[in-house]
């Protein structure tokens, strides 16, 4: 009854290929990275593009869209093995990220006005905004990334990934209470960045 | 403004300090620990962004930068409403949530208003999937008739041409809430989600799956009636079909199959009603809150659910709940738990079949009569073992739900208050089935996974058993399948845990059988004295009144079995299998345990010369295995015996049919390559020599020689193959093949069984026979002169003399032969 035909032909032979880059990227080689995007990227595109033609609401573009199809080409059924958890869901948040940011530059070049609100998922209030906005949001966690790439994987995972701050302090070792001080700072940051352009 | 390291650092420091510090105090705390002006500046801004409510980039988004499609309604929290939609007054938003906003409305039907509640779509969810996606909602709702779902009164498009759907509108509150505001005991909360079971149930009927359910789709009206809502993401299912899932669901009440994106069936829904129950019963959502994606990373785990009495209960929840807390937790202990975990399962096959199934076992519960989920799971899987030959992966998954059965099984047994043999004597039987079923020996295809299988189970057992005696039950049973399936030294381990607590706890039943099974092993390891110590040691403690019938009843079989095994052959042997047979009977043991006890006391007759009263119990035992489907393996065994009695005692004619039979019988339970199978042929064609019909032995042992070689080849396992080829090329006067078959067997031998087993002096008289046959004596004698030297010692049975006798009498033929020849 349950097909779990769907699931073995969507697992690529990739995929082996897909987890050693992973450990390249834990690794510090930052070359993995982007073969990884290229790695799982296309697909999230075609979710991301269906979604943005209102062709299939089924392929609504949320972070669980995302870590379903990276689960199914990242992991596969096997265990997440615990030192992985970490970078697997950095980088999804990371993929997630840039999939919003990739649609809102393009529909920004397809359209003259902002286009229609991105219905995301119900706990990413922040970044339910309208493509310009979204790509200053961009611009900024491109900056804190340079100088606190902590703080900017803690926006992304909270963020873009939907994660808890219990989860995210989890993931990321720390207490819930540092998780919480760093996420108000942050939260504080952006809001001068993108208040105050010249900031 | 450049943020280097050691700025970025005193930034966060100022901010932690000022957010921390009350507002009036902020400006002068911040001089006195920033000089430079700019930062004071930023750190203020930001402080104040920060604790700001409102969305990020509220303050500076002007209304033209809201992108509104500018036509239609405008959603939540724009300053205009709709008037109207039809004929129906807009009073009010109700909320709004997906991609629709549901409003309070009326019209005037003959003077009397009717409140009714009109759903719409949100502007930016104005595309045509979306209007599909609404017309199915309409479409399913308008198929559904019940009181506890909500009624399709009307549909239309607005003047804007926006479609709403127009449905009773129910006044009231969300089940949770309602619950918690009434104050509803347990049992209150199950009666009232029977209701939401009853509109499910009715969805299911007619093939709607809701595949949204939770607790904020559910209304209590004012009268205490269940109103399901929003049949949005619902779908219409084909009863020998599934359908692909969306994501839409909310994770929390979602089943694993949703969140892994896979086709979803009724069984969806029955997960969620668990989970809904879960937050009902404790306040909780199962497993925690948590977001989408770790829920994801749970469903792609499998991960199974949290047990209900597992809940962190506060005075709070258990105030709401009508009772206190000690009282709540042992009221979610038992039953609810088992019901509500059924529900959880992250196999959908292993929840409840239906709807209805869930809602009797909750009727059941309330009416305090016991419920059907654990046995159902036992007879379930029975039947799914049944049905399945070829066992694999999920396999291990499955074994997971049959030990959390059999743990539950025991709990429920011990309140039933049975006695404790019983109990452990069910498990044993379901778990014997189970894994004879997984061996490899009944389905013929070797199941890699089998012993990796029963090594993970036995792993996980302490996490599901928890009462020591119920876990050494368990491990008990494991351990023997692992003995069952030729896993000793993983079986040795398991049994030495056993013995280890059992003796610990003063439990002799459990020691019994542990040492029973760890004295068979060492004798089978060549540890023969440390095994007869441990088989004595067993069978004396097995007269001891604490012991049940079933071990007393093993351990006199292992004992006599082994000793016999080992060449210790006494009459106290038989005695004590008779009398193994005769408890079997007079005390109702299963019917596994008489066959076990027939088994070996017919062998052990049939080894010490006795087949013609070995004969009418191997017959018994036919009259036995008749009833039982999974016992053709058993069966042939038995005819292999019988035939070989038949031909002993002089019925050589009579036997080749009897032969045939558990040939036939191997390799209808094992398949064409049958191990088993081959076994027979070696006297099957002995009988045939018997007969004189030497030409027909050839061939039938010639042709299942290829089988033989790619089945057995180069194990000594079935050596007899070549043996009995190699006697019937020499009783067709073909003493070149017989010679080869001999030297092959020789070298196969060799090295690989002991300088003293019978088979290599018997392997040396043939070769023997051969080239004397051919006048080559001076290179015969040397093998004759082996196969006496070890054949000599070990001969138990008539026939086995017989050989000896051949062997000396070729020995003293060719030694005096050579005299002359000096």
């Amino acid at each position: 009854m349950s097909g779990s035909d769907e699931g073995s032909s969507r697992e690529t032979g990739s995929r082996l290929e897909v987890t050693e880059l992973l450990h390249e990227w834990r690794a510090g080689k930052p070359a993995a990275l982007d073969r990884l995007f290229e790695a799982v990227y296309p697909r999230l595109r075609d979710i991301a593009g269906a979604l943005f033609r209102n062709e299939r609401l089924e392929n609504l573009l949320q972070p669980t869209s995302v870590v379903n199809e990276l689960f199914l080409k990242l992991v596969g059924k096997r265990e997440l093995r615990f030192e992985d958890r970490e970078h697997f869901y950095s980088l999804s948040a990371r993929i997630m990220r840039r999939v919003l940011m990739d649609h809102a530059r393009d529909r920004r070049r397809q359209k003259r006005d902002g286009g229609v609100q991105v219905p995301l998922d119900e706990n990413l209030v922040w970044i339910d905004a309208a493509d310009a906005n979204l790509l200053d949001l961009d611009e900024a966690l491109v900056k804190l990334d340079q100088v606190d790439p902590t703080k900017c994987r803690i926006v992304e995972l909270r963020f873009f990934l939907g994660f808890t701050a219990t989860e995210t302090a989890e993931l990321l070792s720390k207490s819930k209470a540092t998780i919480d001080r760093e996420l108000k700072f942050v939260r504080g940051w952006l809001y001068d960045q993108l208040h105050d352009p010249a900031g | 403004m450049s943020d280097g390291p050691e700025a970025w650092g005193q930034l966060q420091t100022l901010f932690d300090l000022i957010d921390r510090t009350p507002q009036p105090d902020r400006e002068r705390v911040l001089e006195s620990a920033c000089t430079d002006a700019a930062m004071r500046a930023r750190v203020l801004r930001m402080v104040r962004g920060a604790n700001q409510d409102q969305d990020l980039f509220a303050a500076r988004a002007a209304p033209a930068d809201l992108g509104s499609p500018g036509e239609g309604s405008p959603g939540v929290g724009s300053p205009g409403l709709p008037r109207r939609f039809g004929p129906y007054q807009v009073l009010r938003v109700i909320g709004s949530g997906g991609i629709g906003t549901v409003y309070l409305a009326e019209r005037f039907l003959g003077g009397a208003p009717q409140r009714v509640a009109i759903k719409v779509l949100s502007p930016h969810a104005a595309g045509q999937h979306f209007v599909e996606r609404f017309h199915r909602e309409q479409h399913i709702l308008s198929m559904l008739d019940h009181p506890n779902i909500t009624h399709l009164l009307d549909a239309g498009l607005s003047e804007s041409g926006q479609p709403y759907l127009v449905m009773d509108f129910v006044e009231g509150v969300h089940l949770d809430e309602y619950c918690d505001r009434e104050a509803l005991s347990v049992e209150a909360r199950v009666r009232l989600f029977r209701q939401v079971c009853e509109a499910i149930a009715h969805a299911h009927r007619n093939l709607v799956v809701h595949l949204d359910l939770k607790p904020s789709n559910i209304l209590v009206n004012t009268k205490g009636v269940v109103k399901l809502l929003d049949f949005g993401t619902s779908k219409l299912v084909q009863p020998d079909d599934s359908v692909t899932t969306t994501i839409l669901a909310t994770p929390a009440y979602a089943s694993p199959e949703q969140l892994r994106n896979e086709p979803v069936t009724t069984a969806c829904d029955i997960y969620s009603l668990g989970a809904i129950l879960f937050f009902l019963l404790t306040g909780e959502v199962e497993g925690g809150r948590r977001s989408a994606a770790i829920a994801i990373e749970r469903a792609f785990r499998e991960t199974q659910p949290q047990h209900l009495s597992a809940s962190q209960i506060t005075e709070d929840t258990a105030r709401n709940r009508a009772t206190t807390g000690p009282r709540l937790q042992r009221l979610l202990r038992g039953d609810l738990d088992t019901i509500v975990a059924k529900c959880l399962r992250p196999q959908p096959a292993e929840r409840y079949a239906s709807v209805d199934a869930l809602m009797q076992d909750l009727t059941r519960h309330l009416e305090g009569r016991p419920i059907l989920a654990r046995p159902q799971t036992l007879f379930y899987l029975g039947g799914k073992f049944l049905r399945r030959h070829a066992l694999s992966a999920g396999f291990m998954s499955l074994l997971l739900v049959a030990l959390v059965a059999t743990g539950l099984l025991a709990g429920w047994r011990q309140r039933q208050a049975l006695h404790e043999a019983e109990r452990s004597l069910r498990m044993q039987t379901y778990m014997y089935r189970l894994f004879k079923m997984a061996n490899p020996q009944y389905t013929g295809k070797p199941v890699a996974t089998v012993p990796d299988f029963l090594r993970v189970g036995l792993a996980k057992l302490p996490d599901y058993i928890h009462d020591p005696a119920d876990l050494r039950s368990g491990q008990l049973a494991l351990a023997e399948s692992m003995y069952d399936s030729g896993s000793l030294d993983a079986a040795l381990t398991a049994f030495a845990v056993v013995k280890e607590s059992a003796s610990r706890a003063g439990a002799t039943a459990d020691l019994t059988e542990a040492e029973i099974f760890i004295g068979a092993i060492d004798c089978q390891r060549g540890r023969v004295a440390d095994g007869r110590a441990l088989l004595a040691a067993a069978l004396s403690r097995s007269e001891n009144d604490a012991v049940p019938w079933r071990l007393r009843v093993l351990a006199k079989v292992y004992y006599a079995w082994n000793e016999d095994n080992n060449g210790f052959r006494k009459d106290e042997n038989l005695i004590l299998l008779r009398t193994a047979v005769k408890e079997a009977d007079e005390h109702g043991l299963a019917q596994r345990d008489l066959e076990f006890a027939l088994y070996y006391l017919a062998m052990d007759l049939q080894l010490g010369g006795l087949g013609v009263d070995a004969k009418p119990i191997f017959e018994r035992l036919l009259t036995l295995y008749a009833d039982d489907p999974l016992a053709l393996c058993d069966r042939s065994a038995v005819y292999g015996w019988i035939a070989w009695i038949d031909d002993r005692n002089g019925d050589s004619a009579g036997s080749l049919a009897i032969y045939k039979k558990a040939y036939d019988g191997f390799i209808e339970c094992e398949g064409p390559d049958s191990p088993d199978a081959l076994d027979e042929l070696p006297s099957w064609a002995d009988a045939l020599m018997h007969l004189s019909r030497a030409n027909e032995a050839v061939q039938l042992l010639e042709n299942a020689m290829p089988t033989w070689r790619r089945v057995v080849g180069g194990s000594t396992d079935n050596s007899d193959m070549l043996y009995s080829l190699a006697r019937a090329y020499v009783a067709t006067a073909r003493y070149r093949d017989a010679e080869t078959a001999a030297q092959e067997l020789l070298v196969l031998l060799t090295g690989k069984v002991s300088p003293k087993d019978r088979s290599l002096g018997t392997a040396h008289l043939v070769l023997a026979e051969a080239l004397a046959a051919q006048h080559r004596d001076r290179e015969a004698l040397p093998h004759a002169d082996a196969a006496v030297t070890i054949m000599a010692p070990s001969a138990m049975t008539a026939y086995a003399h017989e050989l000896n006798n051949e062997a000396l009498s070729l020995q003293s033929r060719l030694r005096a032969a050579e005299v002359p020849a000096r």
